[in-house]
């Protein structure tokens, strides 16, 4: 019987372990296969539990490794999510890649200006990088069809829920590599 | 050298990041088509997932109705056979209909082909209700699926393929934003072209004077695209004019839910207008071009 717990728990941590994002930061392999779990849980099973994209995995995700990682490096892996996430359905292309892209640039100009080892940093910076893509996301809907606000009022109402999530998101992802980022402040950023 | 790349990497990240905006918006806002083998690869690593996710749900539902909710099933059963008695009957003289009207295409020499090759799909996953609206199909190019092909439900059109990937293909939606289709009213054979909007409801631009009220149903013209003509699209729900009272402009409500539907029919039919110049310039010109256009320089 206690085995049989102690093997859940190890499976557990070991699913844990794949699902959330790490410091120090771990081969660029690693990231990219992490990622594009991520995403195939947000597009395949996400999508069609909350339907009105109300879970959003990635942009969370993303966030952490924008800020945890190289800006080069973090510029490849933002390249893989948008091209991924513009693929699967009919979105325009370059929605993701344009402001992740934004995200990304403010994030590395102000890195050096902010105090990582708190909390309250990481949750802004995920709810900040949320809001802008959720307003990014409804500003292209309202150019491609104005009508869209007046028939879909339970969608904007869900998008609250989606900055909800990344704000629950960002503490999980804080509180699971808290240890690392009390040690180093630079995670290995020398640039 | 790399230091040099350290130096100046944020500022060409800033400089891409500040002219991006203006490319992304200079742009119609359409979809990524023709995506080459390499852009899909992602997707095709998500596809396992999602039809593995698919099925387990879809199992697991039909598992439910089957075995736990019985009640009412054998009264179910005797009117299902007695209805499918009539169909049958009904059938045989439809075949008779149908080789009757292909005799009269045969002797009138009619361009469309009744006869096309289906491929039936099952739908996996949708997108959220957005103006951007599209459903992943289980069936892709080892089905010999191309893009521009026609999806069709029972009840109506549903959509054209945006995109192959080996065993799943997306489909644009009618109610896309981007979607555009040359329809006909039924009733008075008035052509128009409609556009997708949100809500699940297209649009259709008419004349003013055009004869048109709530109701008639608006079927496909067969002028341009793959679609062949004839096919339900959706009635018309409300009519309106635009602020210049030069257009009446027809909201239609497709017939197909798409949020409920579970299967599609694939036409594999191809744009005509397409296949002339392909048999005129040849079929290796034509791919190269289409290539060049779809590749990421352009």
């Amino acid at each position: 019987m206690r085995r049989n717990s102690s093997q859940k728990t190890s499976l557990w941590s070991w699913a844990l372990g794949i699902l959330l994002p790490s410091l120090p930061s771990p081969r660029f392999g690693v990231d990219v296969l992490r990622l594009l779990l991520i995403l195939a849980l947000d597009l395949a099973i996400g999508s069609t539990i909350f339907p009105h994209h109300l879970m959003d995995l990635t942009t969370a995700w993303l966030s952490f490794l924008f800020i945890s990682r190289p800006p080069l490096r973090a510029l490849l892996l933002l390249i893989l999510a948008a091209v991924t996430l513009e693929e699967h359905g009919a979105l325009p292309a370059g929605i993701y890649g344009c402001s992740y892209l934004i995200a990304l640039t403010v994030i590395s100009i102000l890195r050096k200006q902010i105090a990582w080892r708190n909390y309250f940093p990481w949750l802004v910076t995920t709810a900040l990088v949320q809001g802008w893509i959720i307003c990014f996301e409804l500003f292209v809907f309202y150019l491609k069809d104005s009508s869209f606000f007046a028939y879909n009022i339970s969608y904007l109402l869900g998008q609250s829920l989606r900055l909800g999530s990344a704000a629950v998101l960002a503490t999980i992802f804080y509180l699971s590599n808290s240890k690392a980022i009390g040690e180093d402040q630079t995670f290995g950023i020398t640039s | 050298m790399f230091g040099f790349k350290k130096k100046h990497f944020r500022l060409v990240m800033g400089i891409a990041a500040a002219v991006m905006p203006f490319v992304f918006f200079a742009t119609p806002l359409s979809p990524w088509q023709n995506s080459g083998r390499v852009l899909m690869l992602t997707q095709e690593f998500i596809y396992p997932l999602e039809y593995l996710w698919h099925t387990v749900g879809h199992r697991g539902h039909e598992l439910l109705s089957t075995y736990a909710v019985l009640v009412g099933t054998a009264q179910e059963n005797v009117q299902l056979k007695k209805e499918n008695f009539l169909l049958r009957t009904r059938m045989i003289d439809y075949e008779h209909q149908l080789q009757e009207a292909n005799r009269l295409r045969e002797m009138l020499k009619f361009s469309q082909v009744s006869s096309r090759e289906i491929t039936v799909a099952e739908v996996v996953g949708s997108t959220s209700p957005t103006p951007f609206q599209s459903i992943r199909i289980s069936r892709g190019s080892n089905e010999q699926l191309r893009v521009g092909m026609p999806v069709i439900a029972p009840q109506g059109v549903v959509g054209k393929i945006l995109r192959v990937g080996y065993a799943f293909a997306d489909v644009q939606l009618l109610v896309d934003s981007n979607f555009h289709l040359d329809v006909m009213v039924e009733r008075t054979r008035i052509r128009g072209v409609l556009k997708g909007l949100s809500d699940s409801r297209c649009r259709l631009l008419l004349h003013r004077r055009a004869d048109i009220k709530i109701g008639d149903v608006i079927v496909t013209s067969g002028m341009s695209g793959s679609f062949p003509k004839g096919l339900v699209v959706g009635a018309v729900v409300r009519i309106s004019y635009d602020s210049d009272n030069v257009a009446q402009v027809v909201t239609l409500s497709p017939q197909v839910d798409y949020h409920r539907i579970e299967e599609v029919v694939v036409m594999h039919a191809v744009d005509p207008s397409v296949e002339t110049i392909k048999e005129t310039v040849g079929e290796a010109w034509m791919e190269d071009v289409i290539s060049r256009r779809s590749s990421p320089a352009h």
